[in-house]
């Protein structure tokens, strides 16, 4: 990525033609990591498939937690659901609204309705920034945005930033993330370098704030203070970013294309160390970020990964999930970080399913490829899990809730991720703790599996997991 | 036409289509639509009293995940293969296509491939119900139809003794959907009428293919009003509207003695059951009583919601002595919305129209609302930020309801009116415990909670009293 490209294309690129991203896959993770190391990874589909989630939903993520934002989702109303149960502008959020299309927009267009719009919500509200996100709808009916975004900029002097989405170009949602990271680049980050300001550029993207703010309070026991960009940040924080000595995610699929984007337009490096998840993962992401800060931050951070290593002995040496059969689904790089954390707490991963794979996989791939685990590839599809399940019998299933809740009903004890932050060494003890839990707890998973019968047809659950992704024929 | 919405509360026509077929046991919802629609859904009510995942719903909702080729080409081949697959691996008697913005914009036959699976003899229907079509409700309509043209497609042979059918309630958006069907029939059982009620538990494909039988069809919402046209021409069946959810005894009275007359019901038999049903209320609010005066119950409430919702808690509160400082309905406009608050509160809030606001809108309620100054809120979780500001407690009975899960909670009825008074009340003891402890706090008392005072403080204590 360099500064010429941000420029030039009004958009990202999509995951699968940048880092040839897969999202439709089952079988050894060997073979995967294979086709991965080849020249164009094989694009498979689904001849049945459930909702998974776009780029709206990963943009409206990435944009939804700025304190001095207003979001205005051109597209009909249900394209914002996604935010319903968050009022507008409450306690550190955006402030956000739709131009809530109707039939005739979608005929006539609606290019007056959006400007309209924004011109209403900057006079009610003054935000310092306005983002733009766009739906299926406007790509078809082809409002020019663009031309309505520049017209108002002009007149409002504030930046307004069009993130391009439509739920079409890309199976994988992440891509979201990109078009957002892309917006800011063109139209936000273009700061002048100050000193003296902090000296992390923490990006989250997707992640909750308990995650976030776990990962700060590690940074600030080495006396590092951190900017947080775009969730949890307010306008100014963008124009901080060229301060700091390093970038670094979270979340390194959501994170990449921003922290790349900052290295390119000025010159601050992006370390991708993986996500700070389990021991190990905790170590490798703190030693990343150290190393860029100087000869006595590093050490301090070495000092500190020794004393929690000490500290944490104990748990690691009763392998509290000794003999305990893992299967883990989370989206891309969580997934292959929680399974590592799984296997540190003496759990045996028996599968893992993984919202999507690049590039940026391999080295994890490689790990699960050496012991033979199998792998699904794609956000969702609960049915596949659910053939996948009955099959393995795992005793506990790792996963966010949209996918947790589908191996209760199977009779898995599952617990969701989103329940407790487990980020850094203190994520690793409450890991333990949910586990030890949801393990205890089967009783409520046993109910759950005796009572309503699951969706699907018996001959399914006896067909190959895979049965339904095929070759792409183009 | 308004530019746009700011915190909408009722999401899309598709939403509201996919609600209405996951909640009838039996049908299986397929989106033909842009792969996010199913899990925007999943996101804005999982957790609240939209339900979670349920049968196949959630993340389990099949969905064709269109795509671009799709929108260039066409989706119908998509959708074919999806359908052939599906009724393979959904377990279900009636898969229902709901397509959605991108498929209907482009022109995809749904139908034609609905079709064609149905001649092979899979159940199997198609419903036109893109987003842009309008609010949930609009497409709780579009899907309700649908099912009645395909289960019940004409006026049975026969009517059934006693057998009515209850409409508009909204799986979905009224947050207490599920307990005020079980309520409202079992309030009706309570005077020997069989009420089908369509969705939720028990209420499958069979519920529907009765709609006919029905003597009579009863609608708590416009939304109800509208289906009950509609079912009056195709079934002939007539239909009695109620001026929104049935809260508390006075309506609840109302509706059993309405439908008693109109059914010529056993006048004795109706006349007990509200007798004893409304002694019993009764004998609840007698015990309530010393609380409400203790803490002040009696506040300038305002109500923030859909019209059915909105006005039967009205009229339920003003019955209590509490006058709406605010209406404000979000699903309706004021043609629909003043005659149904109107006959709803009737004489005990004289001048309506000054009360009475239309809008979904969170920047211009919560205008509204700063400029009534209400002692009391209840509405959404999207009031949650003002009733912070105002200082006022919130009890969140309409969609979205982010602070508790709702299963079985009804307002309906007698004991849904009790149920709103102790929801009420928590709200509002809460609030008076914090006030008490930041006025104990702001008197250097805070601890005497947990520890006896000090001779110093006793005395200073009563030297202050």
């Amino acid at each position: 990525m360099d500064a010429r490209e941000l420029s030039r294309l009004t958009t990202s690129p999509s995951r699968e033609s940048r880092l040839g991203a897969i999202s439709a896959y089952l079988g050894p993770a060997r073979a995967l990591l294979e086709e991965l190391t080849g020249a164009e990874p094989k694009q498979r589909i689904r001849t049945f498939s459930q909702t998974r989630p776009d780029d709206l939903i990963a943009a409206l993520r990435a944009t939804e937690a700025i304190a001095d934002a207003v979001v205005v989702v051109h597209a009909p109303r249900g394209c914002v659901a996604s935010q319903l149960t968050s009022p507008s502008g409450e306690g550190g959020r955006s402030r956000w609204a739709t131009t809530d299309l109707v039939e005739q927009d979608t005929i006539m267009g609606a290019e007056a309705k959006l400007r309209t719009a924004i011109l209403s919500l900057y006079q009610r509200h003054r935000p310092a920034v306005v983002f733009v996100l766009t739906a299926a709808t406007v790509a078809i009916n082809n409002d020019d945005v663009g031309a309505v975004v520049e017209e108002l900029r002009e007149r409002l002097a504030i930046p307004i930033v069009s993130v391009a989405c439509d739920g079409l170009r890309s199976r994988c949602s992440v891509t979201g993330a990109d078009a957002v990271a892309h917006a800011l680049a063109r139209s936000l980050l273009a700061a002048e370098a100050r000193s003296g300001e902090a000296s992390v550029n923490l990006l989250s993207l997707a992640e909750k704030a308990a995650d976030v703010a776990a990962a700060r309070e590690l940074l600030a026991t080495l006396g590092i203070g951190v900017n947080v960009l775009p969730r949890f940040a307010a306008h100014a924080s963008f124009a901080r970013v060229a301060g700091a000595a390093v970038s670094v995610a979270l979340d390194p699929d959501s994170g990449e294309y921003l922290g790349k984007a900052i290295e390119a337009l000025h010159g601050v490096p992006f370390v991708e160390p993986g996500p700070p998840i389990g021991v190990e993962g905790t170590g490798r992401w703190l030693e990343a970020v150290a190393a860029r800060l100087g000869e006595a931050v590093h050490a301090d951070a070495k000092a500190l990964h020794g004393r929690e290593c000490h500290a944490l002995r104990p748990l690691l040496d009763a392998r509290p999930l000794a003999g305990r059969r893992v299967y883990v689904g989370l989206p891309g790089a969580a997934a292959f970080a929680v399974s590592a954390l799984a296997t540190e707490l003496g759990a045996e991963v028996v599968g893992l399913a993984v919202g999507h794979v690049d590039v940026l996989h391999r080295d994890a791939l490689r790990q699960l490829s050496e012991r033979g685990v199998e792998v699904r590839v794609g956000d969702g599809q609960p049915f596949e899990d659910a053939n996948v399940l009955v099959r393995l019998a795992p005793d506990l299933y790792v996963g966010s809730t949209g996918g947790a809740v589908w191996a209760a009903r199977i009779g898995v004890p599952a617990l969701s991720i989103e329940a407790q932050a487990i980020i850094g060494y203190r994520g690793v003890r409450a890991f333990a703790r949910a586990a030890a839990r949801a393990l205890g707890g089967h009783a409520l998973f046993e109910r759950l599996s005796a009572g309503h019968p699951l969706p699907y047809a018996d001959a399914w659950l006896q067909k190959t997991p895979g049965w339904y992704i095929k070759q792409e024929v183009k | 036409m308004r530019s746009h919405v700011e915190s909408i509360r009722h999401s899309c026509a598709l939403h509201g289509a996919l609600d209405t077929v996951q909640a009838v046991e039996g049908a299986v919802a397929i989106l033909h639509a842009t792969s996010g629609c199913g899990v925007q859904r999943y996101l804005a009510g999982a957790l609240s009293g939209a339900g979670g995942s349920g049968y196949a719903g959630g993340l389990a909702t099949p969905s064709t995940n269109v795509g671009e080729r799709h929108v260039v080409f066409g989706g119908t081949s998509r959708l074919r293969e999806q359908l052939k697959n599906a009724v393979r691996v959904m377990r279900g008697n009636l898969q229902v296509v709901l397509s959605g913005c991108a498929p209907e914009l482009v022109g995809d036959d749904a139908d034609a491939m609905a079709r064609e699976v149905r001649d092979q003899g899979y159940g199997v229907i198609a419903v036109a119900a893109p987003g842009f079509k309008g609010i949930a409700q609009q497409g709780h309509l579009l899907a309700a139809k649908a099912l009645a043209a395909h289960l019940a497609p004409s006026a049975a042979a026969e009517r059934r003794r006693g057998r009515v059918n209850v409409l508009g309630i909204v799986p979905g958006q009224d947050a207490t959907w599920r307990g005020d069907l079980v309520e409202l029939k079992s309030l009706l059982a309570d005077i020997g009428v069989d009420a089908g009620t369509l969705f939720g538990a028990g209420e499958g494909l069979d519920a529907w293919r009765e709609l006919p039988v029905a003597e009579l069809n009863l609608s708590f919402s416009p939304w109800g009003d509208e289906l009950a046209r509609h079912l009056e021409k195709i079934h002939g069946t007539p239909h009695l509207s109620f001026p929104g959810l049935p809260v508390g005894p006075d309506a609840a009275g109302a509706l059993l003695r309405r439908v008693g007359e109109r059914l010529a019901l056993d006048e004795a038999r109706v006349g007990a059951v509200r007798a004893r049903e409304g002694a019993r209320f009764q004998r609840y609010l007698e015990a309530a009583t010393d609380a409400f005066l203790a803490h002040g119950f009696q506040r300038e409430v305002a109500i923030v919601g859909p019209a059915a919702t909105a006005g039967g808690i009205a009229r339920f509160l003003a019955g209590l002595g509490l006058p709406p400082t605010a209406i404000v309905v979000t699903d309706v406009g004021e043609e629909i919305g003043l005659p149904l608050l109107s006959e709803a509160v009737g004489p005990l809030v004289p001048e309506l129209s000054d009360v009475a606001f239309f809008g979904e809108d969170a920047a211009e309620i919560a205008d509204v609302l700063r400029e009534r100054g209400p002692e009391l809120l209840v509405g959404s979780t999207l009031e949650r930020p003002l009733a912070d500001e105002l200082g006022v407690p919130l009890l969140e009975v309409a969609s979205p309801v982010r602070d508790r899960l709702i299963l079985g909670r009804s307002y309906a009825g007698y004991r849904g009116g009790a149920a709103l008074i102790e929801d009420l009340s928590r709200e509002i003891l809460t609030a008076a415990l914090a006030a008490d402890a930041s006025a104990r706090a702001a008197l250097g008392a805070g601890r005497t909670v947990a520890l006896p005072l000090t001779a110093a403080e006793s005395a200073a204590q009563e030297q202050r009293t």
